[in-house]
């Protein structure tokens, strides 16, 4: 669970931003959109620790112990941006297990069954750069629900895909919030398949 | 990643093999230059017995003195009968025609600067006396200052060695850290825990450290071993390259800040 208290984003001293009492639930696939230069790269990079300038406090709960045992290492957040962060000249399943220091059987089965779902399981073995931008957004997509970190930013949601692979993307997003992940993505209009929205208008973040 | 690591091993290995080549040749060309001073003999001659034994005494004391040998006149005869095939000349050759004679060898690897002027001193001395030598200053001076030169070189050449090694293994090291930066930038995007640069730091370092030095020292001690070569490494310059290889390593750590990468 993410929770913002008396949150106020800035660029160059000017506010941004503003999130008074705003609580982002565990396990949930939420948007925000709106246009651009309002501050939503910034609050994605803000939740991920790239990004400081901002008033208020931020805390990130971590589920109870009792109710689910705690994942070692887990990974605080994993941020996805416009350009897919790939190594272009290693292979698709490389770029797929870069993150993983021991690959479990349970991970390998999943990445290669979301490949399978995403129609990317024949590329397996081939170098990134020859796969179109989609498929390079999935590769980048799958590694990084398997690794089920506690939340995952994307940002701008919208510029990767067409419809039907736009579906395969929500179901991917569906598995890593089943995995305990939240997902918080960032899109300049409306999108569907999400459990939350907010509209960023008037400098106030607000729930539809 | 890995053909990286696996250039600076080959290049790393290659000059520490190098290195190690020069003390072995260093030892050949020492041998040989002591060998020739060994091999040339100093003689002392003198028809007075006593006066040539109270010397050889004094020779013998010198510790760059391998050997001091007496020959009376009678075997001096025999000698030069038996070298130049005179049969028949020790009938017509009176006794106390040949002088006594003593024969010098010096110890080639124990004589400096300090002994040769000690020798030159004893020898010079002997002019006063009836004693007559068979002895050319320059020709120890010659090879004293072949050993100088040789040990300056030598010195010259380590010094020249360890410190390309030095910046060989700090700019490949260097290089190749910023070669996978973009990995590096990537994994860290992908999720990949930040501790996992310094990890895979320390044990590519390690790598790097222990087998061009091991590589080389163990095909050593197995010609040693194997008696494919004579000459004798001190282990302490194994040691040496080692240090210098962890000095680079520990140089490049510096200069390779955990942001940087």
């Amino acid at each position: 669970m993410i929770e913002f208290e008396n949150f106020r984003l800035e660029a160059d001293k000017e506010p941004l931003l503003s999130l008074p009492n705003t609580r982002f639930d565990t396990g949930k696939k939420i948007l925000v959109w709106g246009n651009n230069g309002i501050g939503k790269t910034l609050l994605l990079k803000t939740l991920h620790g790239d990004y400081n300038q901002y008033a208020g406090t931020i805390h990130f709960t971590t589920p109870s112990s009792i109710l689910k045992p705690k994942k070692k290492k887990q990974r605080q957040s994993i941020y996805m941006e416009l350009i897919p962060s790939l190594l272009d000249n290693e292979s698709v399943w490389k770029n797929l297990t870069l993150p993983f220091p021991k690959l479990t059987p349970y991970q390998k089965h999943k990445l290669q069954e979301m490949c399978q779902n995403v129609g990317i399981h024949d590329k397996i073995s081939q170098k990134i750069y020859k796969l179109p931008f989609s498929a390079k957004k999935f590769v980048e997509l799958i590694r990084t629900t398997v690794q089920a970190p506690q939340l995952i930013c994307i940002d701008d949601f919208d510029c990767y895909f067409d419809e039907i692979h736009y579906m395969q993307a929500v179901e991917i997003l569906r598995f890593a919030t089943n995995s305990g992940s939240t997902v918080l993505a960032t899109s300049k209009s409306k999108l569907n398949g999400f459990d939350e929205v907010y509209r960023i208008h008037n400098k106030e973040m607000e729930l539809l | 990643m890995k053909r990286g690591i696996f250039t600076q091993i080959i290049v790393l290995t290659l000059l520490v093999a190098v290195w190690s080549a020069l003390h072995v040749a260093d030892q050949i060309l020492e041998n040989r230059i002591d060998e020739i001073i060994s091999d040339r003999p100093i003689f002392l001659f003198s028809w007075d017995e006593d006066l040539l034994r109270d010397e050889q005494r004094q020779f013998e004391q010198l510790h760059f003195v391998s050997e001091a040998v007496f020959k009376q006149d009678s075997d001096v005869l025999a000698e030069l009968v038996r070298t130049y095939d005179l049969e028949g000349v020790e009938s017509v050759v009176s006794n106390g025609a040949l002088p006594h004679l003593i024969q010098l060898r010096i110890e080639g690897s124990l004589l400096n600067e300090e002994n040769f002027n000690t020798l030159d001193f004893l020898i010079g001395e002997l002019s006063d006396t009836d004693i007559s030598t068979l002895y050319n200053s320059n020709y120890y001076r010659r090879y004293i200052n072949r050993k100088d030169l040789l040990d300056n070189s030598y010195f010259l050449a380590n010094a020249l060695l360890g410190l390309l090694l030095l910046i060989v293994a700090i700019f490949m090291r260097i290089h190749y850290e910023h070669r996978s930066k973009d990995f590096w930038r990537v994994y860290s995007r992908a999720g990949g825990f930040h501790r996992s640069w310094g990890r895979q730091f320390v044990l590519d370092s390690a790598i790097l450290c222990i087998i061009p030095v091991g590589l080389v020292s163990a095909i050593y001690y197995l010609s040693k071993y194997y008696y494919i070569w004579d000459q004798s490494i001190d282990h302490r310059y194994f040691i040496g390259k080692f240090l210098t290889l962890l000095l680079a390593i520990l140089l490049s750590r510096l200069f390779l800040r955990r942001g940087s990468i």
